[in-house]
């Protein structure tokens, strides 16, 4: 029952990002009504009017494009993203992973090569150096390896995106390129995988002493098979957690660059900015509830449409605790806003 | 249920605290207690930093400078000077005598004499000190001559001549000598070497171990160092909370009669709150824990008028701020006067006014308020909001609308609108120009931005078009910083990029002329000039919105910075 | 043991110190760059004005070159750069000192932290207790678990100023309850420099809001774990014993579900010093969160390196904390 009327949200949804970009409104941000500002829900305006004077109802339909072309993708690659490092990280740790002597220095000469010299040779430097690298496998140089400390760097680059104050990070990041569609993505993305990260790393932690992973690494099995086959069912319900408050967190951010101005323009519909357009009107209740409530529906939309956990669970009984972990690690991002 | 009684035994006890707890500071009935709301930290109150109209604020509480402005009279007054100074043109100088009011004493009792003011101008040319913009605003005194008869008469000599001397002769914050530099390690400098612009004087030693004792942050926040000939003294700065300002119990102009405005101070005490957010601002106001709330946000303004006149008096003089809508006239798109011409035309002024200004605010032909009528160019139309018109002189600029917008060679015409980002004046204006820009088929893109980068973008003529609040006053009409062609980029504000010879002289003409008559003439001609050429559209002078609370009179709003008189600040008689 | 915790320990500071120079060389690289006097509000005097931008430029030190070498493509500065200025000063246990205002870092920072500290410290406290305590309510009784759970993801839906603004509006309004004050500490506070009892009132709203926003993030992982624990075999084992409900709840259940509680607390942990920018503007605190929004606005990169510094070196801290803390329950995990 509760799947069905997720799937009808989430279709709704779908129609609506569709309308908004093929419609015959396609493209026109919803109409300036200087006469009615910040007007309370009624017969003409169904959810009220915004500071600006425009129809909330609009413009929350309006951003379901939005939400479908940058906010959805963005939770998706941070949660893809976040699980992958955090895997990793919590799978070899700071020393599972090891690397030739000879390859990490060709590759690090590369590196600094590409670095000093003028950006249009740094391609050939890089090239060179993979392709170098490569040889040194190839061939009888001295075997001696060198530990990748894979877990700290994780951790390490989850810490500074944490510590760095967002106005900082974010002006970086938009002085590179500007704030545009896929860019945008990017940012989003790369500023909210390490909540994901670290409890994918906790639980991997966790699984990877038990009886069972360490029967098959015994029985060679390969790691990818040993990550894919019987970590990944078991880290699978926490991550379902994860991706529903990964759009949460992603949109919290978009309202914060709407704020600081950075990102969406005003006159695209979205609805971080509608949130952030609260702000500005305290007392206008009906834009945080309708901008809210929109919001709680399509997590729970998705929360209930994903596949739910199969019969790997049996394997780990703290899974739901870990679970549960998941729920608030938003938490930390919004204190720190 | 005995964890439920605790709590609620905590609530309660926290609860009866704030009821007993003295809700506003005490009040004499002659020496009122005024708080006032600012919605930010003065950052520096160092006397020759001045970083923010805030800390010029504070300042001219601690310090008094040679003259001042009266507010509502939109006049410069004597402050410490006994009267305004003499001018006098010889060969290539000018030459302005002041005397300095003979009652003026420091707090240490000792008289104000011309050392002190050759003293002052010593340390703000002194390099390595936090002075830097203060030392461009006196860089035309090249020295003072002091008068062996009477001390406290003095003459500056200025390189040159400009009417707008003898205003800003008297506008820096004249410093007490014993306090700042206690050694007098800067008596046996020459003023003469210190304003040369070589930087052989920094090698001084005398100089630098001045340098180090003056910028030692923590005597700029001492109440005992950071005092001057005004008539409050700090009595506390918890930064990014609160300043507060007590009344000195001997001040010299306490015994003046008559008094005049600059020189009376009623309040006992003001404080300075610092509350960014303006719903809690707001909010504030109306408990009675504020009672001037300045710059009040439109909208809050206008429901605050109606909700609670019986305890709040509300002002709103025209100020001499304008919000422009500028235009990169070097952007080849925007280069024939026409395009921007038709641009100025998609503004829809008198809605914009209602939606931004809740009627208040005025509109304007030019850059120069309407309230100063005799230079205010009104033969002038005021721009209509015509797109009909626009399109029409899109066309005789050379484009051509198509289904895909306008073109013109080939190329098509697309605008970026900049303006900072989390105001909303700004937003409503610039989605307002982007809606009757697509009704005749103009695409603008709008980039609301952060405000260090929308100034370096703008430094570097990155726009098309772009959003800003310009600040005036009605004693200069130094346009130069704002017009120039030598103003653009670094060198100045001029980030529309107008300018050509002519212009350049005309300017500079006008900043060189004295007579009234032909100032006026001047001024209408550039008046006429830019609203032909259209480097911008000025949108409507914002009024400077105050709520007080109805406890005070003698408020004597302003259309000035701060835009009321708080040391005349009295309570009002009792109502009936 | 011991050797391999200080080892971490001084690899957390190493990371830190890491974190902050990719903010200083990072800040710099900001548009708008360094800090400049004049802003497009304020102008200088026609024809000084580049001059004065460059004397304010030079007194700052900003145009000695920014690190020991350029990039893209390389160039070789050496010393002096600002890089080198800074490591210098922070090896003498110094952050420089703050471009606004000449006030040296650690002032700014110990400043803010005299009012953030006591803020997030006592929301952190008030949270965690909660958060406990409705936990161990919520495990045994189905019906308060479920509410408990819509509440908290309710909750936590909500972004920070709207808890503030509709606390501050239901609480400080004197249109409706107006109970406790609405902003800012009084006059005294900073200056004595001790919590006072007068100070309580003020700290009310913005404790209840910080507790309110980061109450779902202790409570949901708890109750979840503790609930777990209650359906555990040895659960039935002891209740059959004839341990009481609550002495169950606390002795047997707790330190089993204890892990997940510690990580929460872990990752809440930089809040502390790092503050809410948001409960800060809403309620005028000044606080760390304000300090370092307003430092990145004004491109005042040492005051901002600092407070990154500290907030870094904190998060690191807590985080291997609470690996030490985890690895005293469950040993597999070192």
């Amino acid at each position: 029952m509760s799947r069905w009327l997720a799937g009808l949200w989430l279709l709704a949804l779908l129609l609506a990002a569709a309308w908004a970009q093929f419609g015959p409104a396609a493209g026109q941000p919803a109409p300036l009504n200087l006469e009615q500002l910040s007007h309370p829900p009624s017969a003409q305006h169904w959810l009220g009017t915004d500071p600006y004077g425009r129809d909330v109802l609009t413009d929350l339909i309006l951003g379901t494009r939005q939400l479908v072309i940058i906010s959805l993708p963005a939770a998706l690659l941070a949660s893809a993203l976040g699980a992958v490092l955090g895997a990793a990280a919590g799978y070899w740790g700071n020393t599972g992973v090891r690397l030739r002597t000879s390859a990490a220095v060709v590759l690090l000469i590369g590196i600094v090569g590409a670095l000093v010299t003028e950006p249009a040779e740094a391609g050939w430097w890089l090239l060179a150096a993979a392709g170098l690298s490569a040889c040194t496998y190839a061939s009888f140089l001295p075997a001696t390896t060198l530990a990748l400390p894979l877990d700290w760097a994780v951790l390490g680059a989850a810490a500074w995106l944490g510590a760095v104050p967002r106005l900082v990070l974010v002006l970086s990041l938009v002085a590179l390129h500007a704030p545009a569609g896929w860019w945008l993505v990017s940012i989003l993305t790369l500023t909210c995988w390490p909540s994901t990260a670290r409890l994918t790393r906790t639980l991997v932690q966790q699984l990877r002493q038990r009886p069972y992973v360490e029967a098959g690494r015994a029985a060679g099995y390969s790691t990818g098979r040993l990550l894919w086959v019987h970590l990944a069912p078991n880290v699978w319900p926490s991550l379902r957690n994860t991706l529903p408050l990964n759009l949460s967190i992603c949109l919290g951010l978009q309202t914060t660059l709407g704020f600081l101005g950075i990102g969406l323009s005003p006159d695209q519909a979205d609805w971080g900015l509608t949130l952030a357009n609260a702000r500005l009107e305290p007392g206008a209740w009906w834009l945080v509830l309708s901008g809210l409530l929109a919001l709680t529906c399509t997590m729970a939309a998705i929360y209930h449409l994903l596949p739910a956990s199969d019969a790997g669970l049996a394997h780990l009984p703290t899974a739901s605790t870990a679970a549960d972990v998941t729920n608030s690690q938003q938490i930390s991002t919004s204190i720190e806003q | 249920m005995l964890r439920f009684a605790v709590i609620w035994g905590l609530l309660s006890g926290i609860l009866g605290l704030t009821a007993c707890s003295p809700s506003s500071s005490p009040h004499s009935a002659s020496a009122p207690t005024v708080r006032v709301c600012w919605p930010r930290d003065p950052e520096s109150l160092n006397p020759v930093t001045l970083p923010n109209a805030y800390a010029v604020q504070a300042n001219n509480l601690l310090y008094q400078s040679l003259l001042t402005v009266d507010g509502p009279t939109r006049r410069h007054v004597p402050w410490l000077a006994a009267d305004l100074p003499a001018v006098e043109h010889r060969d290539s100088l000018t030459f302005l005598h002041y005397r300095l009011h003979p009652q003026a004493t420091w707090d240490n009792g000792t008289p104000i004499l011309a050392q002190d003011v050759v003293f002052t101008l010593k340390v703000l040319n002194c390099p390595g000190l936090p002075n830097e913009s203060l030392r461009g605003l006196v860089s035309f005194i090249r020295d003072v001559q002091t008068d062996a008869a009477d001390p406290r008469r003095f003459t500056l000599v200025c390189r040159g001549y400009a009417p707008e001397y003898r205003d800003n002769s008297g506008e820096f914050p004249i410093l007490p000598a014993y306090l700042v530099d206690p050694q007098a390690r800067l008596r046996s400098v020459p003023l003469q070497q210190l304003t040369q612009a070589d930087s052989s004087v920094a090698s001084v030693a005398a100089v630098q171990t001045f340098q180090q004792e003056f910028n030692q942050a923590a005597r700029w926040r001492d109440p005992r160092t950071l005092r001057g000939s005004g008539p409050y003294q700090l009595a506390g700065w918890q930064a990014g909370q609160q300043v507060t300002f007590v009344r000195k119990p001997r001040w010299w102009a306490d015994g003046l009669k008559p008094a005049t405005p600059a020189l009376t101070a009623n309040p006992g005490r003001i404080e300075f709150h610092v509350v960014p957010n303006p719903a809690t601002a707001l909010l504030a106001l109306r408990r009675g824990e504020l009672d001037v709330y300045p710059n009040m946000p439109g909208p809050d303004f206008a429901r605050l008028k109606t909700s609670d006149s019986s305890s709040f008096r509300f002002y709103s003089p025209a100020s001499y701020r304008v919000v422009v809508l500028e235009m990169n006239v070097q952007q080849p798109a925007l280069r024939d006067a026409r395009t921007r011409q038709a641009l100025a035309l998609l503004v829809d002024y008198d809605r914009l006014l209602r939606a931004t200004q809740y009627g208040q605010g005025q509109r304007t032909t030019g850059l120069i308020s309407p309230r100063e009528k005799w230079v205010y160019h009104d033969s002038l139309p005021l721009r209509p909001y015509a797109p009909a018109e626009a399109a029409t002189l899109l066309q005789r600029a050379g484009w051509q609308r198509g289904p895909d917008g306008w073109r013109r060679a080939g190329q098509p015409l697309t605008l970026r609108l900049f303006y900072s980002a989390s105001d909303r004046t700004y937003a409503t204006v610039a989605l307002l120009f982007q809606q009757s820009a697509r009704q005749i088929g103009l695409p603008v893109t709008l980039h609301p931005t952060e405000a260090g980068q929308l100034s370096e973008l703008r430094r570097n003529g990155e726009f098309d078009l772009s959003l800003r609040t310009l600040y005036g006053n009605p004693f200069a009409y130094d346009l130069r910083p704002l017009l120039h062609t030598g103003s653009i980029g670094s060198g100045g504000a001029n980030r529309s990029r107008f300018g050509n010879a002519a212009s350049d002289r005309l300017l500079e003409t006008i900043y060189a002329t004295e007579d009234s008559v032909s100032k006026a003439r001047l001024l209408r001609r550039l008046q006429t000039l830019l609203y032909q050429e259209v480097p911008f559209t000025p949108l409507f002078f914002e009024p400077n919105r105050l709520a007080v609370s109805r406890r005070f009179a003698h408020v004597r709003p302003s259309g000035l910075e701060p835009g009321y008189d708080l040391p005349s600040f009295t309570l009002a008689p009792a109502q009936p | 043991m011991v050797r391999a915790l200080v080892l971490r320990v001084l690899r957390a500071l190493g990371t830190a110190w890491l974190i902050a120079s990719a903010v200083f060389l990072l800040s710099r690289s900001l548009p708008g760059g360094g800090p400049h006097l004049f802003t497009d509000e304020r102008a200088g005097t026609f024809g000084q004005q580049t001059t004065a931008e460059a004397q304010y430029q030079r007194r700052l030190e900003l145009q000695t070159p920014l690190f020991y070498f350029r990039l893209l493509p390389g160039r070789w500065y050496g010393t002096p750069n600002q890089y080198h200025t800074w490591l210098g000063q922070l090896s003498r246990g110094q952050l420089g000192q703050s471009y606004r205002d000449d006030v040296a870092v650690t002032e700014h920072l110990a400043q803010a932290l005299r009012l953030t500290l006591p803020l997030t410290v006592s929301a952190l406290c008030v949270a965690a207790g909660l958060g406990l305590l409705l936990a161990q309510c919520a495990a045994r009784r189905p019906r308060w678990y479920r509410w408990l759970l819509s509440a908290a993801y309710f909750l936590d839906s909500l972004p920070l100023f709207v808890i503030g603004m509709v606390l501050l509006l239901l609480l400080a309004n004197p249109d409706f309850l107006s109970l406790l004050p609405a902003y800012g500490l009084p006059a005294d506070y900073s200056a004595a420099g001790a919590l006072s009892w007068s100070a309580v009132p003020y700290f009310v709203l913005p404790v209840l809001a910080l507790t309110l926003s980061s109450l779902p993030a202790l409570l949901l992982p708890l109750m979840g774990a503790l609930r777990e624990q209650w359906q555990q075999p040895y659960m039935v084992t002891a209740r059959a014993k004839g341990v009481s409900p609550r002495q169950a709840g606390w002795r047997h259940a707790l330190p089993n579900a204890a892990p997940v509680f510690i990580t929460r607390l872990a990752d809440l942990a930089p809040g502390v010093v790092a503050g809410a920018v948001v409960i800060e503007v809403v309620f005028a605190l000044p606080g760390m969160g304000r300090l370092l929004a307003e430092a990145a606005a004004a491109r005042d990169v040492p005051v901002l390196v600092g407070g990154v510094l500290l907030i870094a070196a904190v998060r690191l801290l807590a985080w291997l904390l609470a690996d030490v803390a985890n690895a005293l329950l469950d040993p597999r995990l070192l």
